[in-house]
């Protein structure tokens, strides 16, 4: 039951996919890394982003496995499968024709 | 989208159900944890810190459920869960459970059925290609009744007029046919060359009837189309049929051609078994040119029937100047150039069981509709209880975090299941409920046949019924349940109360109301019955037999009654066990409301009406009767000595004949020799057949001074079995010659078949007085038990301090009755208000008769305290010890 705008949805799978760019993370991690990234703009809810993160499994751009945290828990670890590299370069690529655009208009 | 992913997950999802949410809380326990030790390492202390961590993640099973939404497969998912929910839920209490579906199979089962019927009357087709584009021509005279058009007419409407192609046709009567030694009874149309081209059907042995078999203006050919069904009731589906002999009344024919199953020809009632061309089987006379009842055809493109209409209203004049006139007077004299022409379609058939019962059934469907409308309002205020029941549970529920569309989506679940069960059981219910209706409206003509079993359409109709029936109810407790209060309640003595309860009482109030309005209805409409079957007749009717006389073809030529008949009548009564036998020409079969004017000769009309019968000197006596004043007929009246006549005591007043009316001379209607009759006496009142009508204004004419007679009715006195004796008048008749014997029933059987209508309503509607009656003690026993469920504390409690079981009982009953109590008053005004709109079906029965309503309204009481006797029961068995224990 998701109450967020497909923008803001959409954008909020971006993050998760090039936070988790470089490498996997857990679900708790991802959450920091977006933080992170976005320099503190963006901090991404539990209740979005779990959510969020189960979608893109399902959609097979993510894969899962458990693995141990760094404080010796298990944790359910989040990495991007080919198919997700595939997608955060056209949505990188969609985002960037956007704001191009978006930045001509304002400037006019 | 990807799909396949998506279709691996679904899967997943479907059916390792429980490893995925066993690892959705692995995870977030797990993230939890690293949440709290993140908190910890930060300088917080434990508790401090789980309880931020909680309040970040927003709770752990909320965000379980916001994970769970985003699964694919969700909504079925979720959908299986609440099937699965509600059937748990309907098994663990079977009564109400019961009561629901019941309530729902007997309103929708009951609507199926009337529907079906309604369906079967007014809506169905012919079975024919395009039957919305057939159309038919009549004449009406100046009152309305159908008229003859001559046959020659037809020529012209195929050169010129509004119709593509037109073709007459004339049928309905039923003869004797005969063919491979096996005699039968055949309903036969005359139709000119076309029809089958006008209906657009083609026999599918042989060939159709053409313009060469059917010539019109001299005899036509010896042929006949058979019907399907004729064809192997009597040449057993044999293909080379073509050509072989048939016997139809007096006339050998051949078999042209054989029609395709389910063609029937235009009369949706009894369908037609032979179609023959006009003149041809059954000679017409060189007076009589043969006649269409009706002109079928279709109109050319564009053309409406208003416009098709006045087309032939403008050309009606000169065509029938052109035709030979054809047309038998009738006893008005007009002719046919006074006539209106109507363009009708003809798509439905000719229907006389639609005629007589569509008014009847619309009536019949309104009730239904509303029994309809009392089971919904019945399953709506047991739904509203059992929600009222559950509130606690309810509240349970949100505050864990379920969402108002959960438990509203799952409450729908559950009115759509109990709706299905109600739709699958109603189905087989109203095939039981149409069951019995053909016999009830079956006229007894010769090869009636009208199918009432619900088809296709009428089930789809009801199974979509029965679906929105489910979702509409269930709208109602949704509503109340939407507004519950998210702070749980748990009060451990609930007791019915709040504004769902006030709901139910006001819905529990109208079911009884409505219930008794359907039944005061139906007990009027029965007693209506009892009164017409009780009417007195006026006639002598044990041990009559009535026959019923037609010429045979030819007959009539060169006949001579006054030569014809008194041996007749010489032969018939050496037949043993008759007795008495007495002529007349309407009596008792009576047609139609013909009145004409009647008022004595040389005055101003009073507005007096009155109907003509024709009989035979001795028929006062052998129909029992009696003479009041003056004299009836002897053989002193002859055909020169002047008309005389007997009228009837009614007429007698209503001619405001303030002295005697005894050889005073009496003008009926307008006829040049019925304008100077004299009144040689009176007789008591007497039916012409209708029992509605006992004591009809008759004037009786003496046979013996008419100028001609023929196909009379026979009243016939006999003893013993009236079996043989009948078969014998037949037998003796044909050899009479001339006549036959188309009809021959026993006077009390005839007259007791006569108010069919009134029959069929009383049933019907008793019927469904009693469902709603049912429905209504359902409801009332449903919200009674519950209540004993709901508050088994409370009466552990008052038990355990001492009160009597029976005061508890007693209790229970009371409330019950005072639920009912309203009923009946709210019902019995509305009954009262709403007398008017049965008034034209009653007989003898004021619509607001005191003695029906106080009966309805006692009988409904007693069934109000009936239904509170079974939780009564419950209640007063309560065990203190258990009801307190169970918290």
């Amino acid at each position: 039951m998701s109450s967020r705008s497909n923008i803001l949805q959409g954008t909020l799978d971006m993050l998760i996919l090039k936070a988790l760019a470089p490498g996997e993370l857990h679900g708790l991690g991802v959450s920091r890394r977006v933080e992170q990234i976005t320099r503190g703009t963006f901090r991404a809810q539990p209740g979005s982003l779990f959510p969020a993160l189960h979608r893109l499994e399902e959609q097979g751009f993510l894969a899962s496995t458990w693995q141990a945290s760094e404080n010796n828990r298990r944790a359910k670890f989040y990495t991007l499968t080919k198919a997700g590299r595939r997608q955060l370069d056209d949505v990188t690529a969609q985002w960037n024709r956007i704001a191009l655009a978006i930045g001509h208009a304002l400037e006019t | 989208m990807p799909l396949l992913p998506r279709l691996r997950s679904f899967w997943r999802n479907l059916i390792h159900r429980d490893q995925v949410e066993r690892a959705l809380d692995d995870e977030l326990q797990a993230t939890l944890e690293l949440l709290v030790d993140e908190k910890i390492a930060a300088g917080a202390p434990p508790w401090e810190a789980r309880r931020v961590a909680l309040m970040e993640l927003g709770g752990i099973e909320p965000l379980k459920e916001r994970v769970r939404d985003a699964w694919t497969g969700r909504l079925l998912d979720a959908l299986g869960r609440d099937v699965k929910y509600a059937l748990r839920h309907i098994r663990r209490s079977p009564t109400f459970s019961s009561a629901a579906i019941l309530t729902l199979a007997l309103g929708i089962g009951a609507n199926t059925a009337m529907f079906s019927v309604l369906d079967a009357l007014a809506f169905r087709r012919l079975a024919i290609p395009d039957p919305d584009g057939l159309f038919s021509l009549s004449s009406y005279n100046e009152l309305g009744i159908k008229r003859y058009i001559p046959m020659p007419l037809v020529f012209d409407f195929n050169r010129e007029g509004p119709f593509v192609e037109a073709c007459g046709y004339n049928g309905g009567v039923n003869f004797a046919v005969e063919a491979n030694g096996i005699p039968a009874r055949a309903v036969a149309a005359f139709v000119t060359g076309r029809c089958f081209s006008v209906l657009g059907v083609q026999p599918v042995l042989g060939r159709a009837i053409g313009d060469a078999d059917a010539p019109i203006m001299t005899a036509g050919a010896k042929v006949v189309v058979i019907s399907d069904r004729l064809w192997h009731q009597l040449f057993a589906g044999d293909t080379k049929v073509i050509g072989k002999s048939i016997k139809v009344d007096a006339s050998d024919a051949t078999v042209l051609g054989v029609l395709p199953s389910g063609f029937r020809g235009i009369h949706a009632d009894t369908g037609i078994d032979i179609f023959a061309p006009p003149d041809s089987i059954i000679p017409a006379s060189s007076e009589r040119r043969p006649v269409a009842s009706e002109v079928l055809g279709r109109l050319k493109p564009g053309v409406t029937p208003e416009q098709a209409t006045a087309q032939i209203d403008a050309m009606w004049p000169a065509l029938l100047v052109e035709a030979r006139a054809a047309t038998r007077h009738d006893t008005q004299g007009a002719n046919l150039l006074g006539d209106a022409v109507r363009v009708d379609p003809m798509g439905r058939g000719l229907s006389e069981t639609r005629e007589r019962y569509a008014r009847a059934m619309s009536i019949i469907v309104g009730l239904t509709a509303l029994l309809l409308v009392l089971a919904c309002v019945n399953l709506g205020s047991l739904l509203l209880t059992r929600l009222a029941a559950r509130s606690t549970e309810l509240g349970v529920r949100l505050a864990l975090g379920g969402s108002h569309m959960r438990i509203a989506r799952q409450m729908m679940v559950e009115g759509v299941l109990l709706s299905a069960a109600g739709t699958i059981l109603a189905v087989p219910l109203a095939f039981a409920l149409v069951a019995p209706v053909p016999a009830l409206l079956d006229p007894g003509f010769i090869g009636w046949e009208l199918s009432f079993t619900p088809n296709p359409r009428v089930l789809a109709v009801t199974a979509l019924a029965g679906l929105a029936v489910g979702v509409l109810m269930t709208t109602v407790p949704i509503v109340f349940a939407l507004r519950q209060q998210v702070g749980v309640t748990f009060t451990w003595d609930r007791t019915t109360t709040g504004a769902a309860s006030r709901w139910v009482r006001g819905l529990l109030v109208a079911q009884v109301a409505i219930s008794v309005v359907m039944l005061i209805g139906a007990v009027l409409l029965t007693r209506s019955l009892y009164v017409i079957q009780q009417v007195d007749p006026g006639v002598r009717t044990r041990g009559m037999m009535a026959a019923h006389l037609l010429a045979v073809p030819g007959g009539l030529r060169g006949m001579n009654a006054d030569a014809h008949y008194p041996p007749l009548l010489e032969k018939l009564q050496a037949i043993p066990g008759v007795g008495r036998i007495a002529l007349a020409r309407v009596f008792p079969r009576r047609l139609g409301n013909n009145t004409f004017e009647v008022g004595f000769v040389g005055e101003e009309a009073t507005g007096a009406r009155a109907t003509l019968d024709g009989v035979s000197a001795n028929f006062f006596e052998v129909a029992g009767i009696r003479p009041l004043s003056g004299r009836l007929f002897t053989s002193a009246d002859t055909r020169t000595s002047p008309r005389v006549v007997v009228i009837s005591e009614s007429l007698a007043r209503a001619l405001n004949a303030d002295a005697n009316v005894i050889g005073r001379r009496l003008r009926y209607g307008t006829l040049q020799d019925l304008e100077n009759l004299t009144i040689v006496g009176v007789v008591s009142n007497a039916t012409q057949g209708d029992l509605r009508n006992a004591s009809p204004n008759l004037v009786y004419a003496a046979v013996q001074q008419a100028a001609s007679f023929s196909n009379p009715n026979m009243l016939i006195e006999v003893r013993g079995d009236p079996a043989p004796i009948a078969a014998a008048v037949r037998r003796t008749v044909l050899e009479h010659g001339r006549e036959y014997v188309s009809d021959i029933d026993m006077l009390d059987e005839l007259l007791a078949a006569g108010p069919a209508r009134e029959r069929v309503s009383a049933m019907l509607s008793a019927l469904i007085g009693g469902l709603a009656v049912l429905l209504a003690m359902i409801g009332i026993h449903g919200v009674l038990a519950y209540s004993v469920t709901r508050r088994r504390k409370e009466i552990g409690v008052r038990l355990a301090v001492g009160a009597v079981p029976v005061q508890v009982a007693a209790g229970v009953i009371r409330e019950g009755i005072i639920l009912t109590l309203v009923g009946v008053a709210v019902g019995v005004s509305a009954a009262f208000a709403a007398a008017g709109a049965l008034r034209s079906l009653l007989f003898g029965v004021s619509a607001s008769d005191p003695l029906t309503y106080g009966l309805t309204a006692t009988f409904v009481l007693a069934l109000g305290a009936l239904a509170g006797v079974m939780p009564a029961r419950k209640a007063a068995s309560v065990d203190p010890v258990i009801a307190l224990r169970a918290d």
